[in-house]
């Protein structure tokens, strides 16, 4: 029974069509596949906008600009990702980014975009709904990269908000004073829950000593800056 | 053909590797799903629904030794969700099919007895015929492909086979 049954579906007759089809429909997966491998890139790089204009405490600048919409989609894009983010800090970071392409050279610019590739992956494992990112809970190792990447980033972004190098105005132990600041800022922000300057209310007594103490000196930092 | 090898490459996005490895089973999926929707066209869409389905979910494929296996449950999920979408369909005007052969020239060469297995046997009896004597299943391996539990398979398997022996021998009373 079992030989006759295989004989009489090889009966079934293969139309010239077949091996079309077959291509049609792997085709149709590779251009799809292809669609959310660049949709998951974007995602990617969304959120490291988001996250280093975090960084800068001042809020100055935001060379998230570079990531216009052609780079992360679109408003809604980043917004389903990061959920407390405004339509305005999406224009701002638009308005940006003619700005940055054109203040920094090329081999710079692929400098930054790769460092900037070590805070995004930080930003995706560790970063709260605003990008933040609480460095209590990061594993050592894992926060002297982002120490590391913050250290040779920080002039950059200096540079394209038009100010004088950070490092070049501190000396070392100050510039390492500073890295530390904007860390601490980071953690409080994390810890707070907040997107903006938190109010100094809202800080957990613990670390409310730490913060006003590097908040002042992110504020010395850029005095220094502005008025060089 | 090394089926492992090309199910690795395939899993990293290699679609030319992956079209090779399609290639050695489509006209096994073509006739499989023939049995279940009786037409060149409707099996042909399967085919090609098959090869996308397929690709696109590769990945999670964990054993390439189950490769064929895999492919053949997906034949028959697309199979009998096809039979069911089209049961959903109304025909506008039923007079019409009359004058349209119900199979193409290209099948006369089939006997009656594949006719049988087609008309004759459930859908899930077709699952376990196709898969014990097309494809060389175990009952095991039919069991988990069907998710239904070996008993069960069994059971159907002879329900099967028991039809088809009627079939045959009432074939022959008129012969």
């Amino acid at each position: 029974m079992d030989n006759q049954i295989k004989e009489e579906i090889k009966k079934i007759v293969l139309p010239d069509e077949i091996n079309e089809r077959s291509k049609l429909g792997i085709q149709a997966a590779k251009n799809e596949l292809a669609g959310s491998v660049k949709r998951f890139v974007k995602r990617k790089i969304a959120i490291a906008v988001l996250a280093s204009c975090i960084i800068v405490p001042t809020g100055t600048f935001a060379y998230q600009s570079l990531l216009a919409d052609d780079l992360y989609g679109s408003f809604d894009n980043v917004k389903k990702h990061v959920t407390n983010f405004t339509m305005e800090n999406y224009l701002l970071f638009d308005a940006k980014l003619n700005k940055a392409k054109g203040n920094l050279g090329e081999e710079e610019y692929e400098k930054f975009k790769e460092l900037l590739n070590i805070i995004i992956s930080a930003k995706l494992d560790y970063g709260d709904k605003n990008g933040n990112i609480n460095f209590s809970l990061v594993p050592k190792r894992e926060t002297e990269e982002i120490e590391g990447v913050m250290y040779d980033i920080q002039p950059i972004f200096d540079k394209l908000n038009s100010l004088p190098s950070s490092r070049d105005l501190l000396t070392d132990e100050e510039y390492e004073q500073y890295i530390q600041a904007l860390i601490t800022y980071e953690t409080t922000m994390a810890l707070v829950g907040t997107s903006s300057t938190p109010e100094i209310d809202m800080i957990p007594t613990e670390v409310k000593d730490e913060y006003v103490k590097a908040s002042e000196f992110l504020n010395y930092v850029n005095e220094l800056q502005i008025n060089n | 053909m090394n089926i492992k090898r090309l199910v690795r490459k395939a899993q990293k996005g290699n679609d030319s590797a992956y079209l090779v490895l399609f290639q050695e089973f489509e006209a096994d999926i073509y006739r499989m799903a023939y049995v279940y929707v009786k037409n060149k066209d409707d099996a042909l869409d399967i085919v090609q629904e098959v090869a996308y389905q397929s690709f696109k979910k590769i990945s999670t494929l964990k054993k390439p030794e189950y490769f064929k296996t895999w492919l053949m449950k997906i034949t028959i999920n697309c199979s009998l969700n096809l039979i069911n979408k089209n049961k959903k369909v109304i025909p506008l005007n039923p007079k019409f099919e009359l004058h349209t052969p119900v199979y193409e020239d290209e099948d006369i060469a089939l006997s009656l007895s594949i006719l049988s297995l087609m008309e004759i046997l459930k859908d899930d009896e077709k699952n376990v015929i196709l898969l014990k004597y097309y494809d060389d299943l175990t009952f095991k391996e039919i069991s988990e492909v069907l998710e239904i539990p070996l008993g069960t398979v069994k059971s159907i398997l002879y329900r099967a086979l028991e039809k088809l022996r009627e079939n045959s021998k009432e074939v022959g009373n008129y012969g």
